[in-house]
């Protein structure tokens, strides 16, 4: 009987904060109304004053802006530099992407503006996505002799990861990123032991922990904001996993019979170099969410490293696939298209800069007075 | 010396941006590698004769209705395929292949031809055919007559002929006191001129429940060594029907004047499998164990040039093997290759030795679930090692030819 009650009680204070909350919200929003109407009157001296309640109270963002705003303006007719300047960044803390506007904003303000930025120097993002991996062969090791065929095929895989992005200015950033992936690939040699006889088939998935170091450029404005990068990583293969088919075709009584046989999971991690580099050039598309962003990303890394050890047959294994299914790896390189979706969080950060860019405001107001 | 920024810088850009390319591993894979030969049904890898870049295989392919062939592979020094052929009719079982004087090959095969009735043996004669490097017959010629047994095991290519030594069931052929155990294998050595005719004929006239001349050498411009196993009692105080490594010598005209002194334990059965040359004498390499029982311990025994015993003994390396041949190894010692019996299949054991006979390292091929049998082996002027044999894949029995290292790895 007791837990009703309690809950009655917190849904009560809730309701009663949230009402008590809107009417305080809307006694600051008559506060900040009354304030402009005594800034465009000319009595700037006691705005401060009327809206220094409201500020201690925890308003809403866009009220707290376009107070501080006010601030700003004001302590600049009162030749209150330093009053400006916090409340300049206040205004930012508000909004971080606040930008004055030179033709509807006064000159003093815009100048003010200058000297700061809400630029955020590291960014965070995370993404989850699907990739294939094409191999690129550097040396044939059959162990069938004869002439067969082989090919290799895209099977598709899964990553998902995160990163850090250092930003030097609105467009270029350096970032470092750690990815899990799963990548897989299909190798089948067919016409072994003759013409339209045996064959093998390998379904072949590796796990890797990938660090990629990427250098971008991005666009920084609109909704939609290309951008495209340059990177190397490191790729830490964490497992190699594979099954081999073999399907074994003889002519018997003048028609071709079959066996088929698969191997169990067979552990190709001793038979790999388990540190390899790749280079990595990419893009994509980040899309405006409020402060945020989401993006589509598109990466292509090219392996420079051989993947498979080249004395990758080991007599002594009991089940070595060389005896056992006449297995050996080709040498290669693993490349990966990988295909993402993904957010990013920018860590905003208010702050004056150390050389105000004002030359470029003035520059923009002699144009635009042109 | 402390690296400067910038070198630091250089030395990652170098190291981190180099790739792999197809030059930086040009070559030293190929160096070794385990090939697999064959086409529908089952192929048999027997023996091999190798030169640094070129390799002739030989095997016994059998295919659909069990028709068997003999089945000639050359391959470079990598264990590409140049070319393949088939030769003889339908149940030919490729023993041996030789080279000539005058540079061809001579192969051996032992032909099936059914069962004996009576005895439950299989029923072989053999063939000899010779043909050119190239792979192209030259001639041939079969012996043997029908139900009875000639199962040859080697044959030595001579100046103006050649020998066909194994065993026979041939009582016809000369017939012996028929002493226990029952005569079941007489030792057989045929000398042919070069025209392939008869020369001469030999068999044992003492009796052998087992026993197979293995391999020929030539002597003297008219006389042979005949290395041979048998069981037969033999001189110098052997009471027991076990068989011992126990070699002659053959006349041109066929006759045994003098047998050297045999190699072996007085319990247990020496079966020999492969004589080699060495510096200075021949090698005998074997299995001894206890018949029924065909795996046991390697056994060896070296001979000087006129065959007298030098050592014999077992090889530290198992107790569950079968002998299938050697050769000297230009390091010292020998390379000895054999058959390993497993619960659950076999496979091939290469295995090295010293000089005193003492293993220095061995190597495994093959499946432990599957059924693998070595063939011959043969060390190349590099040093690596060549190993024939048949490997059973999942599905079916392959020829397979294996390339290793100096001392038996699949690396440089």
């Amino acid at each position: 009987m007791l837990r009703p009650k309690v809950f009655a009680i917190i849904f009560l204070c809730t309701i009663c904060c949230v009402l008590v909350k809107g009417q305080n919200q809307e006694e600051c929003e008559l506060i900040l109304n009354r304030a402009t109407e005594e800034f465009n009157a000319g009595h700037f001296y006691g705005i401060p004053a009327m809206l220094n309640d409201c500020l201690n109270k925890n308003q809403r963002s866009g009220w707290r802006q376009r107070a501080y705003l006010l601030l700003a303006e004001t302590y600049l007719l009162l030749d209150d530099p330093f009053g400006a300047e916090r409340s300049y960044l206040e205004v930012l803390r508000s909004n971080p992407e606040f930008r004055t506007d030179p033709a509807i904003d006064p000159i003093d303000l815009v100048y003010l503006s200058a000297k700061f930025t809400a630029t955020p120097v590291f960014t965070l993002h995370g993404k989850i996505g699907t990739n294939v991996s094409p191999v690129r062969t550097l040396h044939m090791r059959n162990t069938f002799s004869g002439i067969t065929s082989d090919r290799y095929s895209l099977r598709p895989g899964f990553h998902l990861g995160g990163g850090i992005d250092w930003n030097y200015d609105e467009n270029i950033s350096a970032g470092l990123e750690i990815n899990y992936l799963l990548t897989a690939y299909r190798y089948k040699i067919s016409d072994v032991f003759g013409a339209g006889r045996d064959n093998l088939l390998l379904n072949d998935r590796q796990n890797w922990v990938r660090i990629p170091l990427v250098i971008k450029y991005a666009d920084d404005e609109g909704k939609y904001r290309p951008y495209g990068y340059l990177g190397y990583s490191v790729d830490f293969m964490i497992s190699d996993k594979a099954t081999i088919t073999f399907t074994d075709q003889n002519l018997v009584n003048g028609e071709i019979q079959s066996i088929d046989e698969e191997s169990p999971v067979l552990n190709f991690k001793s038979r790999r170099n388990l540190v390899n580099r790749s280079l990595l050039i990419g893009g994509g598309v980040k899309y405006k969410l409020g402060l945020d962003y989401a993006f589509v990303d598109v990466r292509y890394s090219l392996g420079l490293t051989n993947v498979v050890k080249v004395n990758s047959i080991d007599a002594d294994a009991a089940n070595e696939p060389a005896f056992t299914w006449g297995y050996t790896d080709n040498l290669f390189r693993l490349d990966n298209l990988a295909v993402s979706v993904g957010y990013i969080y920018p860590l905003y950060k208010p702050r004056k800069l150390k050389k105000a860019r004002t030359g470029s405001v003035f520059r923009k107001l002699k144009k635009e007075s042109k | 010396m402390k690296l400067s920024g910038i070198n630091f810088l250089l030395a990652f850009l170098l190291v981190g941006f180099s790739c792999d390319s197809k030059k930086d591993f040009e070559g030293d894979f190929k160096k070794y590698f385990i090939k697999y030969y064959g086409e529908d049904g089952t192929q048999e890898g027997i023996d091999l004769i190798a030169t640094q870049d070129t390799v002739w295989l030989l095997g016994t392919t059998r295919t659909d209705n069990n028709v068997s062939r003999i089945m000639l592979i050359q391959t470079d020094g990598e264990g590409n395929v140049r070319w393949e052929k088939k030769f003889g009719e339908a149940r030919e079982n490729a023993r041996d292949i030789e080279v000539t004087p005058a540079g061809d090959f001579l192969i051996l095969s032992n032909m099936f031809l059914g069962q004996d009735i009576g005895t439950n043996e299989d029923v072989y004669k053999f063939k000899v055919l010779r043909v050119s490097r190239e792979g192209n017959k030259i001639d041939s010629v079969v012996f043997g007559d029908v139900w009875t047994t000639q199962y040859a095991h080697a044959v030595t290519a001579l100046s103006d002929g050649f020998i066909v030594t194994g065993n026979t069931t041939d009582e016809n052929f000369l017939t012996d006191t028929g002493l226990p155990p029952p005569d079941q294998e007489d030792l057989m050595a045929v000398i042919f001129n070069s025209d392939n005719t008869v020369r001469a004929t030999n068999v044992s006239t003492s009796a052998e429940y087992t026993g197979a001349v293995v391999k020929a050498f030539k002597k003297s411009d008219d006389q042979y060594y005949l290395f041979t196993y048998s069981d037969r009692i033999t001189s110098g105080g052997d009471t027991k029907y076990e068989s011992n490594f126990n070699p002659f010598v053959l006349t041109d005209n066929g006759s045994l004047p003098t047998d050297a002194e045999a190699a072996g334990t007085a319990t247990r059965d020496e079966i020999l499998k492969y004589v080699c040359r060495m510096p200075g004498g021949f090698y005998e390499i074997g299995t001894s164990s206890v018949l029924p029982q065909t795996a046991g311990m390697l056994y060896y025994a070296t001979r000087s040039d006129d065959l007298s015993l030098i050592d014999e003994g077992t090889i530290d390396a198992g107790d569950n093997l079968v002998a299938a041949a050697a050769t000297y190894s230009s390091s010292g010692g020998f390379l000895v290759v054999a058959t390993e019996m497993l619960p659950t299949g076999s496979t091939i054991r290469l295995v090295k030795t010293n000089i005193s006979h003492r293993k220095e390292w061995s190597a495994t091929f093959g499946s432990t679930s599957k059924v693998s049998v070595a063939g011959n082996v043969a060390e190349l002027p590099d040093g690596r090692v060549l190993v024939i044999g048949t490997i059973e894949l999942e599905t079916q029995k392959k020829i397979a030819l294996i390339k290793v290292n100096p001392v038996g790895e699949f690396m440089n």
